[in-house]
C-alpha cells in the first residue's frame, strides 16, 4: 500500500491537484475497504478524466477487489496518461501476471524496469515471473542486478543458482554456491533448505556439497541427513544412504518417513539381518504401517525366511495396500525360494496383470520358467520378450533372454543378447560367463577364451576389492554381522 | 522343512515310524568303542581353519579283509597350541561291529592341524599308505605291512603347503603309479582377525570385540594347488606348473579325480570356495586344461560364483557318462552336472529335486552310493554351517544340520528318504568329512561321517538284503595299484552298464576302496574290468557269484582275443 501512496503523490504532483474525495479513497484503501475506494473513485472521476492518480488507485481498487480486468483497464489508462511513471507499469505486470497474460505482464515489467533499474520488488517479481515460465536465462540479469543491491538477499542468491543450473552454466552455479557458504549469509537451515532446491533442480553433487556444509554448522539435522540419503540413494550409494538414514532415524526416531526411508534403503543396499534387527526395533511404532510389513516382508525374504515373508505378505494383501503388485512380485519370490513353483507363478502372474510395465516382474518370472526345465522355456522366452519391449537394452534382461536360448539349446540365438548385455554392463560377471559358455559351445574358441580371459580379470578385480575393504568399519554402526559376511 | 528335519520328529507318535525299519541305524561309541572325538581348536579369536576339519577314511590298512577307519585330527599350529597332545585315530576293525584304536602302535603321531586324509598305495606294494593334509603341514605314512606306519615325508619331495585340503591319489600320467594332487584353499597365512562391529540388536554399548566371528573366505587371495608325480622309490616331483595345475590359484575343498571325457585320462574336478570350480581335463597325461567355465561346471547356470564344499562323481543316470556334484553353503543349492558329452555339462539339480532338498543348507562330505543295490546310485548329504554363530542371526539357518539320503529314482530325480532313513538322520550336526564303506561285509554300504569339533558317527546300513549285489576287490598288476581309471562294466537282464573307478570325492575324505554293483533282483550276466593304461587288458567274469566280494586280479580273468 506504501507503495501505492508514493506512486500517487507523485502522480499528484506531476499532474493535478487533489479533490476531498481522493483523500478519502486514499484512506479507504489503505485499510483495505477496496469496495469503498472503488465508489469514491469512480464518483470523483467523471470530472477527473485524465489524472492518473485517480485511475491508478482505481486500478489498486479493483485489484483489491480481484476485478482483474476493471483493473487492467483502469491501469492502462494510468499508463496512457503517465507514461513514464515506473510503478504503473510494475503494478500493471502484477496484474497482468494474475490475468494469465504473461506476454503483457513481461512487456510491463520491462517497461518499468527501463524507467526504475533499481526496484528491488519489481525486480524480484520480474526475475520470478521469467523463472517460472522457463526463461531462467533472462532472470539471470535481474537477479545479478537485485544482488548488487542487495547482496544479503538469501532468496536472490539461491534463485541466482537455480537459473544458473537451468541454463547449464554449472561452474557459475558453483561458484555462487562456494561464494554463498563462504559468506556465512545462509545459515544450517537455509543451507539444508538450498540442498532441498538442488536436489530437486537435479544437480545432486552440489546439493550434498551444500548439505554437508550444512551439517557441519549443526549435525543435529535429521532433515539434511534425509535429504543426503535421498541424493545417496539415486546416485546408488546405498551404504551412504543407509548411513545418512540411519543418522537421521537416530535424530528423531518417531519420523516414520525417515524410519521407512531408511528401512528402504537397507532392502536396496541388501542387509537383510540388519534391516530385520531395525524393523524388530521399531514395531511398536511403525508395526501398523503397510510401508513396515512391506519391509519385513523384505527382510524375512533376504535373509531366506520365505514363509514367514509369505504370512506377512498374505496378511498385507488382505489389509488392501497401494502397490499391490510389489507385493505380488515379492510373494512369487519368497514362494520361489521355498521351492513352491505354482504358487509363485501365479503371484507373478498377479503382478504382471497387476502393473504390466515393470520388466522386473517378467524376467522374474521367465527365470522361474526357465528353471522348470526345457518343458517351460519357450514359455519363459515369451515372457521376456514382453518385458524387452518395455526395456529393450537393460543389460539384466539381456542376459535372462541369452540364459534362456541357452537352455533352450538355441546357442546361436543366445549370442546376440549376450553380447548385448556385455556391451551395457561390462562389468557384469554373470553376462560375461554366459558369454564365453555359449561362444566355446559354438566353436568360437578363440572369442570363447577372450571372454574367459575376461572372466578372470573381472574375477581378480573383485578379489582385489574384497581384499581390500576387509579392515574399513562399515559406514551403518549397527551393522549386522550376518550381513558383514555378505 | 528345516527344523521338523531336526527333531520335530522324534515328537510323532510312534506309531508314525513303526510301519516301516529305519534304513540306517547309529553304532554307539558304546558298542563301537570308538571314543575318538575330534578338537576343531576353536577360539575366541575364531581363525577360519577351526571350522574346516575333519576328514575321515575308510580302508583295510593292515590287509585282513576288513575295512578300518582313520579319523584325521588338528594339532599344533602357527595359531593353536592345545592344552593336551591331540592324536588322529586309526581304528582297527575287529569284526564284531567293534574297533581298536590302534592310532599309537601303528606310529601315526604326526602333531599337525590335520585337514583331510588320501589312501593311496603309492609305491605298489599291496600295502596302502597315508596322506594326511593340514594347515601348514602335510605328512606321508608308508604302510610298514606289519600294521606299523613310517613317516617319509621328508625324503619324498612332497613340499608343505600353505593349507593343504583334499588330496586324491591317481595316475595321471597313466605310467603305473600313482601320483598325487594336493588342494589349496586360500592364503590366510596373515591369520587375519576380522573387526567386527555388534550385532544390530544387541547392546550396541560392549566394545567391538576383535574377532567375534569368521571371516568369509573370500576375503582371502586363492593359493595354486599342486601335482606330484610319482617318480618311484617314494620320491615324487612338483609336476604343477609342467601340468598347468599351478596356472589358476584357487580356494579347493573337495577333489574328485574321474575321467569325465572317457580318453582313458583321469581328470580332476575341484570344488573352490567362493569363486569358480575347476575342472581340470588331462590331456594325454602331459598337461591338464582347466575348462571349468566352457564345461558349465565352474559356476551356476546363471553365471554366479559360489562356495563349492564336498564333490563327487558317478554315472547317475547310467547314460555312460561320469556326472559331477557339487555342494555349496546354504542358499546356493548343490548342483548335479549331467555330463551331456563333449566336455559339457549341465545342472540338472532343479528338475532332479536335488535342489528344493538342498537350498537351506551347507554341504560337505557327500558321496554317490547304492544303498540299497538296486543298481542305480543314491545321494547321502552330509551337512553343517561353517559359522557357529549363524544361528544368532534370525537368518532361517543354523550351524547344526541334517542328513539328506537321497534315492535316485531311475537316473531321473532323487527322491528324499531322509524322514524314513533312521533316527540318526532326524538330529543335526556340524557335519564335515564323510566316507561311504562296507564295514561288515554285507555288500551293503555303511557310512561314517565326522564333526566339526565332536565325535565321529557310524551308521550301519539296515535296509535289508532283498536285492543283490556283487563286490570287487580290484588287484592291478601293470595298472596303477589303486586301479584309478579302471572301467567295470557288467550286463544285467541283457543291459549293460559300466562305472570307471573314481578316487577322492566326498570332502577330506576316502572311501572303501572295494566297488559294489547293485544288481536289484537279477543276478549279473557277466563283469569286466578294462585295466587302466598302462595295461588296457581286460578281465572278465561270466556268472560270477552274487553276494560276495571277489579278487579280481589283473590277467587273472583275461578276455581271449583282448
Amino acid at each position: 500500500m506504501i507503495r501505492f501512496l508514493l506512486a500517487a503523490s507523485l502522480l499528484v504532483q506531476a499532474a493535478f491537484s487533489v479533490e476531498p474525495d481522493w483523500t478519502q479513497a486514499k484512506a479507504a484503501l489503505d485499510q483495505g475497504h477496496f469496495e469503498e475506494a472503488k465508489k469514491l473513485i469512480l464518483s470523483a472521476l467523471p470530472s477527473h478524466q485524465n489524472d492518473p492518480a485517480l485511475w491508478f488507485y482505481l486500478g489498486a481498487s479493483y485489484n483489491g477487489l480481484n476485478q482483474l480486468d476493471q483493473a487492467i483497464d483502469a491501469f492502462e489508462k494510468a499508463h496512457k496518461l503517465a507514461p513514464d511513471q515506473a510503478q504503473v507499469n510494475f503494478d500493471l505486470g502484477l496484474v497482468y501476471w494474475r490475468k494469465g497474460n504473461i506476454g503483457k505482464a513481461k512487456e510491463a515489467y520491462s517497461r518499468g524496469l527501463a524507467q526504475d533499474v533499481s526496484d528491488q520488488g519489481a525486480l524480484q517479481n520480474y526475475a520470478l515471473l521469467l523463472m517460472k515460465t522457463g526463461e531462467s536465462e533472462n532472470a539471470i540479469d535481474p537477479l545479478l542486478r537485485l544482488k548488487k543491491l542487495d547482496s544479503g538477499s538469501l532468496s536472490t542468491r539461491v534463485s541466482l543458482i537455480e537459473c544458473y543450473l537451468e541454463t547449464r552454466k554449472r561452474s557459475a552455479a558453483v561458484l555462487e554456491t562456494n561464494d554463498l557458504l563462504e559468506s556465512e549469509l545462509a545459515g544450517f537451515e537455509e543451507q539444508t533448505k538450498l540442498g532441498a532446491i538442488l536436489i530437486q533442480d537435479g544437480d545432486l553433487e552440489l546439493a550434498e556439497t551444500v548439505l554437508q556444509n550444512s551439517i557441519r554448522l549443526n549435525s543435529a539435522q535429521p532433515k539434511a541427513y534425509a535429504a543426503l540419503g535421498l541424493i545417496f540413494l539415486n546416485q546408488k550409494r546405498f551404504k551412504d544412504a543407509a548411513s545418512a538414514f540411519e543418522t537421521a532415524v537416530h535424530l528423531e526416531p518417531n519420523s516414520a518417513e525417515y524410519a521407512m526411508a531408511f528401512a528402504n534403503s537397507l532392502v536396496l543396499w541388501n542387509r537383510p539381518n540388519t534391516l530385520l534387527a531395525f524393523l524388530n526395533s521399531v514395531e511398536k511404532q511403525f508395526g501398523n504401517l503397510p510401508e513396515f510389513q512391506h519391509k519385513l516382508a523384505f527382510a524375512y525374504y533376504g535373509v531366506g525366511e520365505f514363509s514367514k515373508a509369505v504370512s506377512v505378505l498374505q496378511d498385507l494383501l488382505r489389509a488392501d495396500p497401494p502397490r499391490q503388485d510389489q507385493i505380488y512380485f515379492l510373494l512369487a519370490s519368497s514362494h520361489f525360494g521355498m521351492g513352491k513353483l505354482d504358487e509363485s507363478e501365479s503371484a507373478f502372474r498377479k503382478a504382471i496383470e497387476l502393473n504390466p510395465k515393470e520388466p522386473l516382474y517378467y524376467e522374474s518370472y521367465a527365470t522361474l520358467l526357465r528353471k522348470q526345465g526345457s518343458a517351460r522355456i519357450d514359455d519363459a522366452l515369451a515372457e521376456l520378450k514382453q518385458a524387452a519391449q518395455l526395456a529393450p537394452q537393460d543389460p539384466a534382461l539381456l542376459l535372462q533372454i541369452g540364459l534362456s536360448y541357452e537352455s533352450k539349446g538355441d546357442v546361436k540365438e543366445a549370442v546376440s543378447p549376450l553380447e548385448a548385455a556385455v556391451r551395457g554392463d561390462p562389468e557384469s560377471l554373470p553376462a560375461r560367463v554366459a558369454l564365453a559358455r555359449v561362444y566355446f559351445k559354438l566353436g568360437r574358441k578363440t572369442e570363447g577364451e577372450t571372454e574367459k580371459q575376461s572372466v578372470a580379470e573381472l574375477e581378480a578385480k573383485l578379489q582385489k576389492l574384497r581384499s581390500d575393504s576387509k579392515d574399513k568399519p562399515d559406514a551403518v554402526s549397527q551393522l549386522s554381522v550376518a550381513d558383514e559376511h555378505h | 522343512m528345516k527344523y521338523i528335519l531336526c527333531g520335530l520328529l522324534v515328537f510323532l507318535p510312534a506309531a508314525a515310524l513303526q510301519d516301516s525299519s529305519p534304513l540306517f541305524r547309529e553304532v554307539s561309541p558304546h558298542d563301537s568303542r570308538i571314543t575318538w572325538v575330534h578338537e576343531s581348536g576353536r577360539s575366541p579369536n575364531h581363525y577360519l581353519p577351526e571350522t574346516a576339519g575333519p576328514g575321515v577314511a575308510v580302508f583295510d590298512y593292515n590287509n585282513d579283509g576288513r575295512m578300518d577307519i582313520f579319523f584325521v585330527n588338528s594339532g599344533s599350529a602357527t595359531f593353536y597350541k592345545p592344552a593336551a597332545r591331540l592324536h588322529h585315530g586309526l581304528y582297527r576293525n575287529d569284526g564284531a561291529g567293534t574297533y581298536t584304536d590302534v592310532t599309537q602302535q601303528a606310529g601315526i603321531t604326526a602333531d599337525m592341524f590335520g585337514m583331510g586324509v588320501a589312501i593311496g598305495d603309492y609305491d605298489g606294494d599291496g600295502w596302502p599308505d597315508i596322506f594326511i593334509t593340514g594347515y601348514g603341514k602335510c605328512v606321508l605314512y608308508h604302510n610298514n605291512r606289519n600294521s606299523t606306519f613310517t613317516d617319509v615325508t621328508s625324503g619324498s619331495g612332497i613340499l608343505p603347503l600353505k593349507w593343504s585340503t583334499s588330496a586324491v591319489w591317481f595316475d595321471y600320467d597313466n605310467d603305473g603309479k600313482l601320483d598325487l594332487f594336493i588342494g589349496q584353499f586360500a592364503d590366510y597365512s596373515e591369520r587375519r582377525i576380522c573387526q567386527l562391529a555388534d550385532s544390530y540388536g544387541g547392546s550396541g554399548k560392549e566394545p567391538s570385540k576383535q574377532q567375534a566371528y569368521y571371516c568369509s573366505p573370500k576375503i582371502f587371495a586363492p593359493l595354486s594347488s599342486h601335482l606330484f608325480r610319482n617318480i618311484g622309490g617314494g620320491r615324487f616331483q612338483d609336476v604343477s606348473e609342467q601340468t598347468g595345475i599351478a596356472s589358476r590359484p584357487g580356494k579347493a575343498w573337495g577333489v574328485i579325480a574321474a575321467d569325465v571325457n572317457g580318453d582313458g585320462y583321469t581328470d580332476l574336478f575341484v570344488a573352490n570356495d567362493t569363486m569358480e570350480n575347476f575342472l581340470w581335463v588331462n590331456r594325454h597325461g602331459e598337461k591338464f586344461e582347466e575348462v571349468g567355465l566352457q564345461s558349465g561346471t565352474a559356476f551356476s547356470a546363471d553365471g554366479g560364483m559360489r562356495s563349492g564344499m564336498g564333490v563327487d562323481a558317478e554315472d547317475f543316470d547310467r547314460d555312460g557318462k561320469e556326472d559331477l556334484i557339487v555342494a555349496n553353503i546354504d542358499g546356493e543349492t548343490t548342483s548335479l552336472y549331467r555330463n551331456n558329452g563333449n566336455e559339457e555339462f549341465a545342472d540338472v539339480n532343479i528338475e532332479t529335486t536335488l535342489a528344493s532338498v538342498t537350498r537351506m543348507f551347507s554341504g560337505w562330505g557327500l558321496a554317490f552310493f547304492d544303498y540299497d543295490n538296486d543298481g542305480w546310485p543314491d545321494l547321502v548329504l552330509a551337512n553343517g554351517h561353517p559359522d557357529d554363530t549363524v544361528d544368532e542371526r534370525h537368518r532361517g539357518v543354523t550351524y547344526r544340520e541334517p542328513l539328506f539320503l537321497l534315492r535316485n529314482v531311475d537316473g531321473r530325480s532323487f527322491e528324499n528318504k531322509t524322514e524314513l532313513a533312521g533316527p540318526a538322520f532326524q538330529k543335526c550336526y556340524a557335519a564335515r568329512g564323510l566316507a561311504v564303506g562296507d564295514l561288515n561285509n554285507d555288500g551293503y554300504p555303511d557310512l561314517v561321517f565326522t564333526e566339526n569339533g565332536g565325535p565321529p558317527h557310524l551308521l550301519m546300513n539296515s535296509v535289508g538284503k532283498a536285492n543283490q549285489w556283487l563286490g570287487l576287490q580290484l588287484v592291478p598288476k601293470i595298472a596303477n595299484p589303486d586301479a584309478i581309471g579302471a572301467v567295470i562294466q557288467w550286463s544285467v537282464d541283457g543291459k549293460i552298464y559300466s562305472r570307471t573307478k573314481t578316487a577322492g570325492g566326498s570332502f577330506l575324505s576316502n572311501r572303501d576302496p572295494r566297488e559294489l554293483i547293485g544288481a536289484g533282483k537279477s543276478a549279473l550276466d557277466w563283469v569286466e574290468v578294462h585295466w587302466p593304461a598302462p595295461s588296457r587288458s581286460v578281465d572278465r567274469i561270466i556268472k560270477p557269484k552274487m553276494n560276495e566280494y571277489i579278487v579280481i586280479g589283473e590277467g587273472k580273468y583275461p578276455i581271449s582275443g583282448k
